[in-house]
C-alpha cells in the first residue's frame, strides 16, 4: 500500500486512511457486520439496539457474545460478565495503539475519542502505516479516515444484514449468519504468535465444551480456561521466559 | 431478565472502561509484559470459541443447515486462506461459496 503523500496535510492523510478502508479490510468488516445484523435480528433485539451494539460496543467479540447470550434468556449477570471480558483484548490493543499515534507526552482528552473508534482491524492498519510515515499528526490524521471509513462500513453492514436477514431466500440468508465466525476465525488465523495460535485452538475446543456443560457460563470459563491454559503452556516452553 | 436497552447501557460503560484504563495507562507499562500476554490469550480463546460454538452448536438460521455442510465450508475456508499465504478475502468468499453449494452437492452424490 501506498502511505505517502506529496502533500504533507492532514486532510490528504485522512482521505488516503478512508481511501485505504475501503479495500479488502473493509470489504471483510462489512460482510462480518451484515453477519452479525443477520445474528441480532435473529436474537430478537430491535434494528436500534443492533446498530447501538456496533456503534457502542465497536467489538465482534462482545456484540456477538451478547447476541448469542440474548437469544437464550439468561441473566443479565452472566451477560454482562461475558460481554466484557470477550471485549478484554481492548485495553491491551488500547495501550499498544496510544504511543503510535501520540504527539506528546501526556494524557490529551483526543485519546478517548481514539480509543473508542480503534478496533483491531485499525490496529493492524496503524501499525503498517506508521513504518512509512512519521509525523504523529498525519498519523493521527490518517487513523481518524480510516476508522472513520471503518464505523461508517460498520453500522451500514449492521444495518444491511439486519434488513436483509429475512429478505433473503433460504441458504443466501443462512450463509450471512456464517460469514461472522469464518471472518473472525480467519482474522485469529492470520496472528503468528505461538500463543495466540494455541489459544485459538484450545479455545475452539473448550469454549464450545463449556456451552454443552453451562449455557450461562461456558463461555466465559472455557475462554478464560483456554487462554490461560495456552499462555501458561507457552511460557513454559519459552527457554527463559 | 432486564430489558435490551438497559443490558447494552450497562455493556457500552464496561466495554468502555477497558479502552478508558488503556488510554490511563499507556506509556507508563510495557505493552510486552506478560500481563497483556495473558489477557490476548484469554481475548483470542473467547472470541474464537464463541465463532466454533456457532459453527458446532448454532441457533437461529443456521439451525436448519448441516453440521456437514458448515464444516465443509470451514475447511475450504482455511485451506484456501493458507493456501493463497493468509488471504483473508478469498479464504472468506471460498468458505461462504462451498457452505452455499455443498448441500446441492451432497443431494447429487448420495
Amino acid at each position: 500500500m501506498d502511505f505517502r503523500r506529496t502533500e504533507n496535510t492532514k486532510g490528504a492523510y485522512f482521505r488516503q486512511g478512508m481511501k485505504h478502508c475501503v479495500q479488502a479490510p473493509g470489504i471483510g468488516l462489512f460482510a462480518a457486520m451484515s453477519g452479525f445484523g443477520a445474528l441480532a435480528k435473529e436474537s430478537g433485539v430491535s434494528l436500534l439496539i443492533a446498530v447501538g451494539m456496533t456503534g457502542g460496543l465497536w467489538s465482534t467479540p462482545g456484540q456477538v457474545a451478547f447476541v448469542e447470550l440474548f437469544a437464550t434468556g439468561i441473566g443479565g449477570v452472566a451477560l454482562i460478565a461475558s460481554v466484557t471480558i470477550a471485549n478484554v483484548r481492548m485495553f491491551p490493543l488500547t495501550i499498544a495503539t496510544m504511543p503510535l499515534l501520540r504527539s506528546r507526552p501526556g494524557l490529551q482528552p483526543v485519546q478517548f475519542w481514539i480509543a473508542h473508534i480503534n478496533s483491531v482491524t485499525s490496529f493492524v492498519q496503524v501499525v503498517e502505516m506508521s513504518h512509512h510515515v512519521s509525523d504523529r499528526s498525519l498519523r493521527t490524521a490518517y487513523f481518524f479516515g480510516f476508522t472513520t471509513a471503518t464505523m461508517s462500513l460498520g453500522l451500514l453492514g449492521t444495518t444491511f444484514g439486519y434488513t436483509m436477514a429475512y429478505q433473503l431466500p433460504g441458504v443466501v440468508g443462512q450463509s450471512l449468519v456464517f460469514i461472522t465466525p469464518l471472518y473472525m476465525l480467519l482474522l485469529a488465523a492470520q496472528s503468528s504468535q505461538r500463543s495466540v495460535q494455541m489459544s485459538v485452538v484450545l479455545g475452539c475446543a473448550l469454549v464450545p465444551l463449556g456451552y454443552l456443560v453451562s449455557t450461562n457460563w461456558g463461555l466465559l470459563t472455557g475462554g478464560v480456561l483456554a487462554g490461560t491454559l495456552a499462555f501458561a503452556v507457552d511460557r513454559a516452553r519459552k527457554p527463559h521466559a | 431478565m432486564p430489558d435490551a436497552a438497559s443490558l447494552l447501557g450497562i455493556a457500552i460503560v464496561c466495554t468502555y472502561s477497558w479502552r478508558w484504563m488503556g488510554v490511563l495507562i499507556a506509556g507508563r507499562m510495557d505493552d510486552e509484559s506478560p500481563v497483556f500476554e495473558w489477557v490476548t490469550c484469554v481475548a483470542y480463546a473467547i472470541a474464537t470459541g464463541l465463532m466454533m460454538k456457532i459453527i458446532l452448536l448454532p441457533g437461529g438460521a443456521l439451525l436448519n443447515t448441516h453440521l456437514i455442510d458448515r464444516l465443509a465450508g470451514l475447511a475450504v475456508c482455511m485451506g484456501v486462506f493458507y493456501s493463497l499465504g493468509k488471504n483473508l478475502l478469498a479464504g472468506l468468499g471460498a468458505g461462504v461459496f462451498v457452505f452455499m453449494l455443498f448441500p446441492g452437492l451432497r443431494s447429487l452424490v448420495f
